[in-house]
């Protein structure tokens, strides 16, 4: 019922941890806004459309751990965004671990002395969530990702009617 | 609110693209901060800050100046009831339009969002007269109703000569309306009480008129898809409908009798579903089944009085 503006930015955010306790966080930011004239419009579009859709990606001696789309769209900002995401994944050596969203304590998945694994997740949010590996043995986080939940028409008070002809 | 086609407009639609590209440099170098979930804390904390701000406001929603625009791609059937009128190439179905909902200060210029080729004709400018929760008042001025040209329609169109030549052009219908809003969890329902004016008669006379018009609209959200249904019931003063699908004297031929035209009602059902393919493209597609009273049939200028709106398309929200 609400119209107005407020589209989803590309951002995302990794952390990764290590069993070693070595910390590494990379944080990206970047925001695009369409400022180019015309002719240049369409391309500047598919530019920003391909970032959107890139996989976050930390490669990492350890543990590399995606999510594929990153970023669920909705109408408008407020309501739930459903898509089915794909967690994967993957370490040089052996390990055991299990899947769990941030702030909960329910497992989503475990899996013992895998190096590489995918799963299929309904996901269904208003908000952004970050999703955790962490270890069996000490449940340490080891991985996380995030699936980000952005809107095209912002929320406002005023109030707009909808018809087609 | 297509009673009848109007040729010029598609070609005032193509002459506009020099509109399109003026504007989409002016706005932007504007632009709000895109926004995901990330730069809210959270979502009820957000409900209680628009609360207090609508509260603030009242009984006038004096909101700051927001803007919203949209590209429109659509291809769009667009059938009317006037005989000799058709859509018969491939251009006339694409319809781009510029949609934009711009307020400041409880005024506000807004296009039908759903609708195509909206780059002027589909234009409301008004005023918040009293805002409450779930009802609204406002003063409106938009067009009504598009009006058509019979020489533009055979020079361009391929109208048919032998059905439209002689007739005299009609001009929009313009109006000055009082809107009254009721807002439901899900729907809402709209009621104008409109006085228009619809140019010059064949005696350099101002055609003035009634339009009450009413519609209800109603959402379904489904996973990431909205859909609406909608219905409405408009009435039209005898003046009005004649002014259309009368016959003047000085339009008599020998296949086409004087005729003056009664006042006439139109019923509407509407399916709309909209689906976001990105963070700025959105997929939307909808159909419109329009049905006259059955005594507008009854003018030699008319063909039908039904006819069945498709629209297809992509939407960029900026």
């Amino acid at each position: 019922m609400y119209f107005n503006v407020g589209k989803g930015i590309a951002m995302s955010q990794v952390k990764v941890q290590f069993k070693v306790r070595l910390r590494v966080q990379l944080k990206v930011k970047f925001i695009a806004q369409l400022k180019a004239p015309l002719l240049l419009l369409c391309s500047l579009l598919l530019a920003v459309q391909v970032n959107a859709n890139e996989v976050k990606t930390v490669n990492s001696p350890e543990v590399t751990f995606t999510a594929l789309p990153e970023q669920c769209v909705t109408l408008r900002q407020g309501r739930d965004c459903f898509a089915t995401v794909e967690l994967q994944w993957q370490s040089s050596d052996k390990q055991s671990f299990c899947l769990y969203q941030e702030g909960k304590n329910k497992q989503l998945g475990c899996w013992q002395n895998n190096n590489k694994v995918q799963i299929k997740i309904e996901f269904e949010s208003n908000k952004s969530i970050n999703y955790q590996l962490r270890t069996v043995s000490d449940n340490k986080v080891i991985a996380e990702t995030k699936v980000e939940v952005s809107w095209q028409h912002k929320n406002t008070t005023r109030k707009r009617r909808w018809r087609l002809f | 609110m297509a009673f009848k086609k109007n040729n010029t407009k598609r070609i005032y639609s193509h002459g506009f693209s020099w509109l399109v590209a003026i504007l989409l440099l002016m706005f932007s170098f504007i632009s709000y901060g895109q926004e995901t979930s990330d730069n809210l804390e959270h979502s009820d904390s957000l409900e209680l800050s628009a609360e207090q701000e609508y509260d603030a406001n009242k009984p006038i929603l004096k909101d700051e100046f927001e803007w919203q625009f949209a590209l429109d791609f659509s291809l769009v059937y667009d059938p009317v009831i006037i005989a000799g009128i058709e859509q018969d190439e491939l251009l006339h179905y694409f319809m781009p339009g510029l949609l934009f909902d711009i307020s400041y200060k409880g005024f506000f210029l807004q296009t039908n969002q759903r609708r195509s080729n909206a780059l002027l004709g589909g234009t409301e400018f008004g005023y918040q007269l009293v805002v409450e929760k779930n009802w609204q008042l406002d003063v409106i001025a938009k067009a009504y109703m598009q009006g058509y040209d019979p020489a533009s329609e055979i020079e361009y169109s391929s109208g048919d000569e032998k059905l439209l030549a002689g007739l005299r052009e009609r001009n929009a219908t313009l109006g000055i309306a009082l809107r009254y809003s009721q807002y439901f969890e899900n729907s809402l329902f709209t009621l104008d009480l409109a006085a228009t004016t619809s140019g010059d008669d064949e005696f350099d006379k101002s055609v003035r008129g009634v339009i009450i018009d009413s519609f209800y609209s109603y959402l379904l959200p489904y996973r990431n898809w909205d859909i609406y249904f909608g219905a409405g019931l408009t009435y039209f003063s005898q003046d009005i409908v004649d002014y259309y699908i009368g016959v003047g004297s000085d339009e008599v031929s020998e296949t086409r009798p004087e005729y003056t035209a009664k006042g006439g009602f139109r019923g509407q059902v509407e399916f709309y579903a909209q689906h976001p393919l990105s963070a700025s493209w959105s997929f939307n597609a909808g159909i419109t089944h329009s049905l006259y009273s059955s005594n507008v049939k009854a003018s030699p200028l008319v063909d039908t009085n039904q006819v069945t709106q498709v629209m297809l398309g992509v939407l960029y929200v900026f």
